[in-house]
């Protein structure tokens, strides 16, 4: 065998190698893991309030904010929902904290919000996202999201899927080590 | 007890493939030409085996045998029956047992041709290299893709196929032919390492393939742009290639394929590109080889994907294996392999076909890259990246528009050397054919630089090709006195290969021109209609005429009926629908298409009636779209041109030559 | 030079139609031109392998709007983009950067097949410029005597 011929040949099967390497790597690991909003500042934003009112991203300045990304048929949502009202009961009467849920993909629309509210004693402040724009913004895929801002206006947790009350205890302590 | 019987007839497979390379490697071993022609039963028997499973599959699909996980899987009560016969290949496990039945049955085919061979060492390791692969496939359904598996507790009921797989027929054609073609590329594969292990390498093994290779390259055409036609009819985004990573996969194989067929012609006439045909045919194999991995092992996301299994790993091991023989062997025998001819002029047939092979090794290498290349950021720096269509056109289309143009002035090339004034004569027409459409589609106003070039390379393409079909055909009638009709047919008799490469190219002319306009010129609009309102898009105008919704037990379907007129003529009445399966919450998009000569009206529905009863279409016009499936059409035509026998050429009739041309005498036309 | 004619002719033609094509197929800064070609350089966030120009999505749609409204507003083309990079990620966008591990995708290729063209037209050079029929010493001989002969 000549030496360019080996040469080639060890270059190409090289690169076989390589090649061999990264899809292997790639049958074993899971996608990564979105770097998301941990860290940064949140992103602006404006929604409609059910209450007609509009809160902006600046609006929210100054205090803890949890943003749930939700709908009335999700599954994990459902199954979220006694956490959040859990939360809402305990922390839902310091003037530092807010909650804000943000209903995303509802066929059923406004009405059916509504009554969903009524019916199960939702105590926070829901808006709409009908124009998905606050979901454009903050990168929203599905739902259940929920997003912790610290009073400077970084985001200081992040989690997509359905969460337990201890899980959203450790997500707004997050935000108060921050200033 | 149908699992246990489908599983035993793929053990019997597994084992008549270890029998048969056993017996084949003994009988060479020991040169007893007995052994060998026992060895070659083998074949057969894992073929039945194949078949029974298969056979066995589709009996469980029928009689929904539920503790059968893949049929709990794939099949509902409610399924129709031709998508309860399609479900055998619509999931992991069953397609590869269809590969299987492919793979055993053209090794059985092969082995059945070259019975007469049957002691000669090339054609044994050939069979042995093939035995191989049909006991890795075997083996893989023995293990991590059984087919037959059974579940813990029986279901009342399947959760039936896919929704997009229950959608349309062509899910009857366009995976098997895919797999025919994928499958077929192993016989040539198996031939070239036959050829490089026994040192035999020179022109045999390629007369051997010829046909088999034609037969998948035929097949591997057709499923390709089958499934350009189901993306187009069926799934609704309006296009009909997305470069999707196993869209991908499947282009690739076919490239350096095509590379093949060309370039074993300049082996047959002056035994040179030896090294490049070997590759380009162990790439092949290990390519279909990849884009099996790409589609079964989750790497990828893609509409195509199947469910991830532990499948992926063996599949990636096979391919690195025999990526790295192919390579092992290559260079053991390079240095015999290379040719003592030498190109002798640039301006040659030759040097056209090595520039070829380079154009499409590049465009290969280009598919490739974007493919794997989300993977390798994954990989090395943990980032997730998307390569799409942006990549894909830059880089692919400049490549597409240098084959055109090779396409076109290949054939006109004569072997070995020619003078400039030879070309110049032979390519003026067709050269002015070209500008002046050039000149014609810019003065009406085209735009996009790719588009037009297409167009007047197009044009060049079919000048040529239709000097180089004229001059054959007029010399036949000169000789015999018939008529045109005829002289073509028996022209094409004589030298089915030249005519019949003649016609694909043909086609691919149509597919290149029609490709440059349907995706240069097309027109998208979304309008929203309230009931008997209209609106117009180009030339059409759209009335909102109602919806309809049908129930059965398959699914449910959202219709909304659309009339469609053009210069007060009706054009009819178009469908849009949305369909739901029980057992799946996402909607499938049926779009209504009215194809025409021209251009196709492409109507979706995005949207179907809110609160106020206002629907919103999307509209597209798409030109000449009809011509990318009657190209592929022509493609097919030629293809089954080139594989007939050829006639005895008759001492009298001057026919266009496959000798090589008397010394000094420049050929008009080669083979 | 009349044999030349035909062809410089075509070259000409080409040539100004060419020209005139590439002018007119520079990219339209026209907003909705814009749009377009933006929806077809971003990927739809929630399906497999659709672009914002192909999907019907309700994420889609809804970007559609937004980038009309963003070119409205006055955003750049990368600024819009970046905007997307930002709230999704970069696997938004559907080409690889021209920088760091992008120039691989983009370059390779591009070097394969200069490189491979370059070895070609080495190859065939060298091919070319050997004789082919080698003079041998008796060959010499017969011409010499003939200039001989013919000087005489």
């Amino acid at each position: 065998m000549s030496r360019r011929v080996r040469v080639g040949a060890l270059a190409v099967a090289a690169v076989i190698v390589v090649l061999g390497v990264v899809l292997a790597l790639n049958v074993e690991n899971a996608p990564t893991d979105e770097g998301g909003w941990v860290g940064r500042p949140a992103p602006s934003f404006a929604v409609e309030t059910l209450d007609g009112e509009r809160i902006t991203a600046a609006d929210l300045r100054g205090r803890v904010v949890l943003i749930n990304f939700w709908n009335t048929w999700c599954i994990p949502c459902i199954e979220e929902a006694p956490a959040l009202k859990k939360l809402h009961a305990a922390y839902g009467d310091d003037p530092g904290f807010v909650m804000l849920g943000i209903v995303r993909d509802e066929p059923g629309g406004e009405s059916l919000v509504r009554r969903y509210v009524a019916d199960e004693g939702v105590g926070w402040t829901i808006a709409m996202d009908d124009d998905l724009k606050a979901s454009l913004a903050w990168g929203v895929t599905g739902q259940p999201e929920t997003y912790v801002i610290a009073p400077d206006g970084t985001v200081a947790s992040e989690l997509r899927g359905a969460a337990t009350f201890e899980h959203l205890e450790q997500m707004l302590a997050a935000a108060e080590g921050v200033a | 007890m149908r699992a246990a019987i489908g599983y035993l007839a793929i053990a019997i497979g597994a084992a008549a493939s270890v029998l048969g390379i056993a017996t084949l490697g003994a009988g060479l071993h020991l040169g007893r030409a007995n052994l060998l022609r026992a060895g070659r039963r083998y074949v057969a028997v894992a073929f039945a085996a194949a078949a029974g499973a298969f056979a066995v599959m589709e009996w469980a699909l029928f009689a929904r045998d539920f503790s059968i996980e893949f049929v709990a899987d794939n099949v509902a009560r409610a399924t129709p029956g031709l998508y309860t016969f399609t479900a055998a290949w619509s999931a992991l496990e069953g397609s590869i047992l269809l590969w299987a039945l492919a793979l055993t049955g053209f090794v059985t085919f092969t082995t059945w041709r070259f019975r007469a061979r049957a002691t000669d060492p090339l054609v044994v390791w050939a069979t042995i290299v093939a035995l191989g692969v049909t006991l890795f496939f075997f083996g893989l359904m023995l293990g991590p893709a059984n087919p037959f598996r059974e579940v813990a507790e029986v279901p009342l009921d399947g959760r039936g196929p896919n929704p997009l797989l229950q959608n349309h027929p062509l899910v009857a054609f366009h995976p098997p032919m895919l797999y025919l073609g994928y499958v077929g590329f192993t016989i040539p594969f198996a031939f070239a390492v036959g050829a490089l292990v026994t040192g035999r390498f020179g022109e045999g093994w390629l007369a051997d393939v010829r046909r088999t290779t034609l037969v998948a390259w035929g097949f591997l055409t057709a499923g390709i742009i089958l499934g350009a036609w189901w993306s187009y009819e069926v799934l609704g985004w309006g296009g009909y290639w997305g470069w999707d990573p196993v869209e991908n996969a499947s282009l690739l194989p076919w490239l350096t394929g095509t590379a093949f067929i060309h370039s074993v012609m300049v082996q047959e006439r002056r035994g040179m590109l030896r090294v490049w045909n070997i590759s380009l045919v162990l790439a092949t194999f290990c390519l279909t080889i990849l884009g099996t991995f790409l589609t079964r092992s989750g790497v990828v996301e893609s509409v195509h994907a199947f469910s991830e299994s532990e499948i992926g790993h063996w599949l990636l091991a096979f391919l690195v294996v025999v990526a790295l023989g192919g390579v092992a062997l290559v260079a053991w025998r390079a240095d015999r392999l290379r040719a003592p001819a030498r190109i002798d002029s640039p301006v040659s047939r030759e040097a056209a076909f090595l520039l070829n092979n380079l154009l499409f090794a590049g465009f290969a290498l280009v598919v490739l890259t974007g493919t794997v290349f989300p993977l390798l950021a994954e990989a090395f720096q943990d980032r997730r990246l998307s390569v799409g269509e942006p990549y894909f056109e830059r880089m692919a289309v400049p490549i597409g528009i240098a084959l055109l143009f090779f396409m076109a002035v290949g054939p006109v090339l004569p072997w070995r050397a020619t003078s400039g004034e030879v070309i110049r004569r032979r390519l003026l027409v067709p050269a002015w054919a070209g500008a002046l459409t050039l000149a014609l589609v810019v003065a009406l106003g085209a735009k996009g630089i790719a588009q037009v070039v297409a167009f007047a390379l197009g044009a060049f393409a079919f000048a040529a090709i239709g000097r180089s079909l004229g001059l054959g055909v007029r010399a036949r009638r000169r000789a015999h006195e018939e008529s045109w009709p005829v002289a073509t047919a028996r022209a094409a008799r004589g030298n089915p290969r030249l005519y019949g490469g003649l016609v694909v190219h043909v086609g691919v002319v149509v597919v290149a021109i029609a490709l440059a306009a349907s995706s240069g010129y097309v027109t998208k609009r979304e309008v929203t209609l309230g009931l008997d309102e209209s609106a117009r898009v180009r030339s059409y105008t759209l009335t909102y005429l109602g919806t309809e919704v049908d129930r059965s037990a398959q699914k449910t379907t959202v219709k909304v009926l659309v009339r469609v007129e053009r210069g007060g003529d009706d054009l009819g009445v178009y469908a849009p629908a949305i369909s739901t399966f029980p057992n799946s919450r996402a909607g499938i998009g049926t779009p209504s298409v009215r194809t025409g000569l021209r251009e196709d009206l492409y109507l979706t529905l995005v949207s179907s009636p809110n609160e106020d009863g206002r629907v919103t279409l999307g509209v597209q016009v798409n030109p000449l779209v009809l011509w990318l499936w009657t190209g592929g059409g022509i493609m097919a035509l030629g293809t089954v041109v080139a594989l007939l026998p050829a006639r005895r050429r008759s001492a009298v009739a001057p026919e266009l030559a496959v000798a090589p041309a008397p010394a000094g005498e420049l050929v008009e036309v080669g083979p | 030079m009349r044999r030349w004619l035909p062809w410089t002719a075509l070259v000409a033609v080409v040539a100004v139609a060419i020209g005139v094509a590439i002018t007119r197929s520079e990219p339209s800064s026209d907003p909705e031109a814009r749009a377009r070609r933006l929806e077809r350089e971003l990927t739809c966030p929630v399906c497999t392998g659709e672009s914002i120009a192909e999907s019907n999505a309700p994420e889609a749609r809804a970007i559609r709007a937004d980038i009309r409204d963003r070119i409205a507003a006055g955003q750049s083309d990368a600024q819009i983009r970046q905007a997307y990079v930002d709230a999704y990620g970069e696997r938004l966008v559907l080409k690889p950067g021209s920088d760091g591990i992008g120039l691989v995708a983009w370059g390779l290729p591009v070097v394969a097949l200069v490189g491979g063209a370059a070895v070609i037209a080495v190859a065939l050079r060298r091919w070319s410029a050997q004789p082919r029929l080698a003079a041998s010493a008796d060959d010499e001989d017969v011409v010499r005597h003939a200039r001989v002969r013919g000087r005489a």
